[in-house]
């Protein structure tokens, strides 16, 4: 449905050129939620904006559909208003000087796909049910609250039936409990429209939650495309598992590298770790081995049957609600856990640490 | 006169009230019995003259009359915006006046236009300040210190210039009396009837007589210097006239049959007329003293003084009453 | 599913392959080249040609004979000197007065300070020359109306002063509280909207009222006030209403008025070559003036700590001093508006002028107000004056949005040429413009018709309405159109439908300014002034001219009252409709 093809992107700014975009691919099927993913200034919103042709690219094809929208060798740029998308703004933008029925009218009355006046009011009427705002057609936008003017925003990106939904971060302005609430609501809204959506968002939990692909986003390049279960469990780099989820990372040397068929082994200076070795790294060679806190289990004394066991020094615990977050030094590394059950465990006591095999991963390391 | 009436419109680029348009309508009516429209555009004879030779050169319409002085008639003949013709011959049967106004002092400016009125410029003196008695009599007078600050002088140059025709005086003396009387700081008015020295800002202002004010019952008068400069102003149909048939045709009913209604108005008479209120005056004022009527009879002189007038206006405005 | 290779590659037909956005831009560009460029490449051309050569333009000899007789001339240097002390002097006279004004209304607890604005805009609707006229009424040495009281009270003998309004000092004084009304219009914007919460945080620091204001208000507000400053100068460097009506007698000439005069066959020897270099003496000064304009405006951008948000400033309480503050501020708009119109309606009650006394009581009638009516000739001029007041500020603001628009929005190469092009009106005195105009158009059916004062009121008030706009644009989140775009709009309907609706009020605000300057404006009807053309302003020049002073005087009073009441019923009426967001 949509096929971006080494797309690259540069600006000028004061202290010269900024490569936003350096040649990116990616492609996505019809009727798919597809998130990029990544921290502010990798490049995200700029490639959803060159989909949307708010920016235009330096080089790299862009296919909506069948149809090119841009290739710098055939020449071809179609300008923004004549793409079959629809954008919803991190700002929302909803024009204060009218009213909701305008707002979402805006499309149909001045847009690409203009339609009769009767027609108008059939879809603006539907679009705005489905957001549960047909109440408040009249209503100048401006009178409307943060979360009413982003569903006036999304009934204004339906209501064109586009054949690709764009979404630059539109749930960031949103307050924790509502911004939930909208996670789900559009996410059941695409699937029943079966709309092609681009999401764009720096929230881990938003890009594993709604998209059916996330293509991880670093510095100009996808680092990482995957279902949302191999980003988590399986991030190609420590950087993406930092991204994605809390993770300890510990710094330690290749004893054994299993051959990229069993387990190797890795020692970490407090011991030695079972653990996934990807191929390509040798005996000898510097790793960062991860493992995320829920992952590890915290007990004291002996447990039979235990693997992966470090020694450490119980250091602190973190109530958050639905679990305890605790930390425990071992040598000169801080460990992240997370703990279901009440802590028993006062500071300074003597603690093991168990770290699922299955769940550890070595990467490469510059040492 | 026939193509004449088919226009039916004059526009004149000189300066006439409503009153004085509504009054020359009704007696062109009375004269033809057919109704002509009257336009008057309100500029000064030397803003017409130099608009008329720009648009001319650009090929453009201008108006149907003015009233040009000697010099700046001259100017329009140089550029070529004015057409010579038989006054007499075409006019004179009709309006037997005609002859004696072709007669417009030089044989070079003949056919271009008729001598329509005279400008005389006086002292104008406010009556609640002086007396008769008081009010300077000579040029040099007024150069007397005591009028600092009390004297009003149009900043465009007038009416020194015309001091030229006369042999007493040359460019070199004028431009010493025009730098002496800067030393008593003048008000420097642009285009004035006289309002400075009605309002009593100043009490003498150099002019033409306001003889319409007067009328009117402002406290001012007028007395004529020893050397009364003397400006003819001569009714001249242009060439790139908008209405090329009735203009001629109206500057020789002006002159003629039209000009008491326009002089009763108005207050312009001829000098040339010992009925004038401006012949009577002069009548009077010369019985005890000397009274030179700077008359122009050098036609080389009418080519520098128009020169002289915008230099002496460049003077004013450069360096102002404050010297 | 298509794959990159199987795409469809359509290639538009080149027709709809036009952007919108280079259509607006190029065309815009041409327009300002056309109407700008153009007019003052011949201005250079006959700057350089031989000093009697007559416009329009022949011949090919060139020569820099008019520059070294202007730089070879000692009057040119007093010229400059005399301009420089003016244009500086009267700047710094409203500034004073404005900025005070604008504290006053805008930090403190000063009484009827809603009335303060208003009276700063109705303060636009009086013509310059009519305010010196006013002046002129009001304080000549001898009958003048002040000093003639000022005499009176004091039981002086002395027939003459104690004011004297033909002098440098004069003249300064008065252009410079003219001007503090209008300034206050530009300064009033900073102090109202500046966040109080940077000066709390100074004074929660520890900082004392005047430590906050010498080390955070004063360098916050300083920007913005250097921009209007500067914006001035440049404007006085161009006035020529005071310096001609008071000028001349006071012998301080300036160089807009040596131009206007070199181009007046009445004052002097007409001279184009000479009008045309002086001009570019004059344009050269304005677009230095205009280059440190445009690099002060930039750095005040950069930290712009006035934000957009309604901030409720915390007054400052007065006591008792907010009743002289209050005869202040309303007394210098006594001193700009009241008395001269007061001097003006005393003299249209005359049939000619007589000082204030009890004997001219007995003249006054209203015959001057029924044959201002009963004239054919300003009657006619009305049309003209109609077509001009509604078409100039409409087409003026319009090109303005656009070229706001697209320096403000639209990334192109060159865009910034544009917003230069646009600003060059306001570096070129609008008598140099006037002039260039004129003689480039003498050969065209436009010359004598009242489009070429539309033309020249359309780009002479540009740089006004580009000023508002942009900033009021700026306001304006990028994302609010680029949703537009998204929803599939073109650019033209996103700035008709989105944009223009969202500055209306800056529309409006720019829409009555330059309404109320091209309605009272004498620079292009004159210079352009043939009897087709005429409109209001040409009709009482004349009068005043003529010189029929009363007459003119009773012109001036139903224009200055009409424009009063238009600019209030129209602010009114807006504010009505746009809640109070029209100022």
């Amino acid at each position: 449905m949509l096929t971006v093809e080494k797309l690259r992107k540069t600006y000028e700014s004061d202290q010269g050129p900024v490569e936003a975009v350096r040649g990116i691919s990616f492609t996505i099927e019809e009727g798919r939620f597809y998130t990029l993913l990544g921290p502010s200034g990798c490049g995200k919103s700029t490639t959803l904006r060159c989909v949307a042709g708010l920016e235009r690219p330096d080089s790299g094809e862009i296919v909506i559909g069948e149809d090119a929208v841009y290739s710098r060798d055939a020449g071809i740029d179609v300008p923004g208003n004549k793409r079959d998308i629809a954008m919803v703004f991190q700002s929302y933008a909803i024009w204060p000087h009218m009213t909701v029925f305008d707002n979402v009218a805006f499309p149909l009355a001045h847009g690409r796909a203009r339609v009769p006046k009767a027609e108008v009011r059939r879809r603006v009427t539907e679009a705005l049910e489905m957001v549960q705002l047909e109440s408040m057609a009249t209503r100048p936008a401006p009178y409307l609250s943060g979360g009413q003017q982003q569903r006036v925003a999304v009934a204004r990106a339906l209501v064109s039936r586009p054949r690709l939904l764009l979404l630059d971060e539109p749930l960031s302005n949103l307050d924790a409990r509502l911004r939930e609430d909208m996670r789900r609501e559009l996410r059941s809204l695409t699937m029943r429209l079966n709309l092609t959506t681009l999401y764009v968002t720096h929230d881990q939990v938003e890009a594993l939650s709604m998209s059916d692909r996330i293509a991880v986003m670093r510095q100009g390049l996808i680092v990482q495309e995957g279902s949302p279960v191999e980003i988590y469990a399986h991030p190609a780099e420590p950087f993406i598992a930092q991204f994605v989820g809390k993770v300890n990372l510990l710094k330690g040397r290749v004893v054994n590298n299993g051959n990229g068929t069993e387990p190797g082994l890795v020692d970490v200076g407090a011991g030695g770790l079972t653990c996934f070795v990807p191929e390509g790294i040798g005996a000898n060679d510097p790793v960062l081995l991860s493992i995320r806190p829920e992952h590890v289990v915290v007990y004291a004394g002996e447990r039979p049957g235990a693997t992966n066991v470090l020694s450490g020094r119980f250091q602190s615990a973190f109530y958050v609600g639905d679990s305890w977050e605790c930390v425990v030094q071992v040598g000169d590394m801080a460990l992240q856990a997370r703990l279901n059950e009440a802590v028993t465990f006062s500071i300074g006591d003597e603690v093991n640490l168990e770290l699922a095999p299955d769940h550890c991963v070595a990467f490469r390391s510059e040492e | 006169m026939e193509a004449a009436r088919a226009e039916g419109e004059v526009e004149v680029w000189i300066n006439w009230s409503e009153e004085t348009v509504n009054a020359l309508q009704d007696k062109w009516q009375e004269d033809f019995g057919w109704p002509i429209k009257i336009t008057s555009v309100p500029k000064s004879a030397s803003a017409a003259t130099a608009e008329v030779i720009a648009a001319t050169e650009a090929g453009q319409e201008v108006g149907d009359l003015g009233q040009p002085s000697t010099g700046l008639l001259l100017q329009l003949i140089e550029a070529d915006a004015v057409e010579a013709r038989d006054w007499v011959g075409l006019y004179g049967g009709r309006f037997p006046g005609v002859e004696e106004a072709s007669n417009v002092y030089f044989d070079e400016l003949a056919g271009y236009g008729l001598h329509f009125w005279d400008v005389l410029y006086e002292f104008t003196y406010n009556t609640n300040l002086l007396s008769e008695a008081e009010v300077p009599k000579t040029w040099e007078e007024l150069t007397d210190p005591k009028w600092k600050g009390n004297i009003a002088i149009d900043a465009r140059g007038y009416p020194f210039n015309f001091m030229l025709h006369s042999p007493d005086w040359d460019e070199a003396s004028i431009r010493d009396l025009v730098e002496r009387l800067a030393a008593n700081e003048p008000v420097l008015p642009g285009r004035s009837r006289g309002d400075e020295v009605i309002a009593g800002e100043v009490a003498i202002q150099v002019g033409g007589c306001n003889r319409d004010d007067i009328a009117r019952g402002a406290p001012i008068d007028c007395i004529y210097p020893d050397y009364t400069l003397f400006n003819p102003l001569i009714a001249t149909p242009f060439k790139n006239a908008k209405h090329p048939n009735l203009s001629p045709l109206f500057a020789a009913w002006i002159v003629t049959d039209g000009f008491p209604t326009y002089a009763s108005i108005q207050f312009n008479g001829r000098l040339s007329n010992p009925d004038s209120i401006e012949a009577q005056e002069l009548a009077r004022q010369s019985a005890d003293r000397d009274i030179t009527v700077v008359e122009q009879s050098d036609f080389a002189v009418v080519a520098e003084d128009e020169a002289l007038r915008r230099s002496i206006g460049e003077f004013w405005t450069q360096t102002g009453g404050g010297g | 599913m298509a794959t990159v290779a199987q795409a469809r590659r359509t290639r538009r037909s080149w027709l709809s392959r036009i952007d919108q956005r280079h259509v607006i831009v190029y065309g815009t560009a041409l327009v300002l080249a056309v109407t700008v460029v153009v007019p003052l490449a011949v201005m250079v051309i006959i700057s350089l040609r031989p000093t009697e050569a007559i416009p329009p333009i022949t011949g090919t000899d060139f020569t820099l004979d008019n520059y070294r007789t202007t730089f070879a001339d000692p009057v040119t240097y007093r010229l400059l000197w005399n301009t420089a002390l003016y244009a500086l002097g009267s700047m710094a006279v409203g500034l004073v007065l404005g900025v005070l004004m604008s504290w006053f209304v805008g930090r403190t607890n000063l009484p009827f300070r809603n009335g303060v604005y208003p009276m700063a805009l109705a303060s636009f609707a009086m013509p310059g020359v009519v305010t010196a006229f006013g002046w002129i009424v009001l304080g000549r040495p001898r009958t003048g109306i002040l000093n003639t009281i000022i005499r009176g009270m004091t039981g002086s003998d002395a027939n003459t002063g104690p004011l004297n309004v033909f002098t440098l000092e004069g003249m300064i004084l008065v252009t410079g509280v003219a001007l503090a009304g209008s300034m206050f219009i530009f300064l009033a914007p900073y102090f109202q909207r500046m966040d109080p919460a940077l000066e709390e945080a100074a004074t929660t620091s520890g900082a004392g009222r005047l430590g906050t204001l010498r080390h955070v208000s004063i360098p916050l507000l300083f920007p913005g006030i250097l921009t209007v400053a500067v914006y001035y100068v440049v404007i006085m460097v161009q006035i020529f209403e005071f310096p001609l009506a008071i000028g001349v007698t006071a012998g301080v000439p300036v160089l807009s008025v040596r131009v206007f005069l070199l181009t007046q066959p009445e004052f002097g020897l007409i001279n184009y070559g000479l009008a045309a270099t002086f001009a570019m003496i004059a344009m050269f000064i304005g677009l230095v003036l205009l280059g440190v304009y445009l690099w002060v405006t930039r750095q005040a951008e950069r930290y712009q700590v006035i934000t957009g948000k309604g901030y409720r400033p915390n007054r400052m309480d007065l006591g008792f001093w907010k009743w002289p503050a209050a005869v202040f501020v309303f007394g210098i708009f006594g001193i700009k508006i009241i008395l001269p119109l007061l001097a003006l309606i005393w003299a249209s009650l005359l049939l000619y002028f007589q000082p204030l006394s009890m004997d001219a009581l007995s003249l006054v009638s209203l015959d001057n107000y029924r044959s201002v009516f009963g004239s054919e000739r300003i009657r006619n001029s009305l049309l003209n004056t109609v077509l001009l007041v509604t078409l100039a500020p409409t087409l003026s603001i319009l090109l303005a949005a656009l070229v706001a628009w697209a320096s403000t929005r639209i990334k192109l190469r060159g865009v910034r040429m544009l917003e230069v092009l646009a600003f060059m009106p306001l570096a070129i005195p609008g008598i140099v413009m006037g002039l260039a105009m004129l003689v480039t158009l003498i050969r065209t059916p436009i010359w004598g018709s009242v489009w070429i004062i539309i033309i020249g009121h359309t780009i002479g008030f540009l740089p006004f309405g580009v000023r508002l706009l942009s900033a009021a644009m700026l306001q304006i989140g990028r994302e609010l159109e680029e949703a537009g775009s998204t929803s599939g709009a073109t650019p033209l309907t996103i700035f008709r439908v989105v944009m223009l609706p969202l500055v209306l009020p800056a529309f409006l605000n720019g829409w009555l300014w330059v309404f109320a300057h091209s309605i009272r404006d004498f620079t292009y009807p004159l210079l352009f002034s043939t009897p087709d053309n005429a409109v209001l302003a040409t009709q009482i020049w004349e009068l005043w001219t003529t010189p029929d002073i009363p007459k003119g005087s009773a012109l001036s009073v139903l224009l200055v009252v009409f424009l009063m009441a238009f600019v209030f019923v129209i602010r009114k009426t807006a504010t009505r409709f746009f809640g109070g967001t029209v100022t």
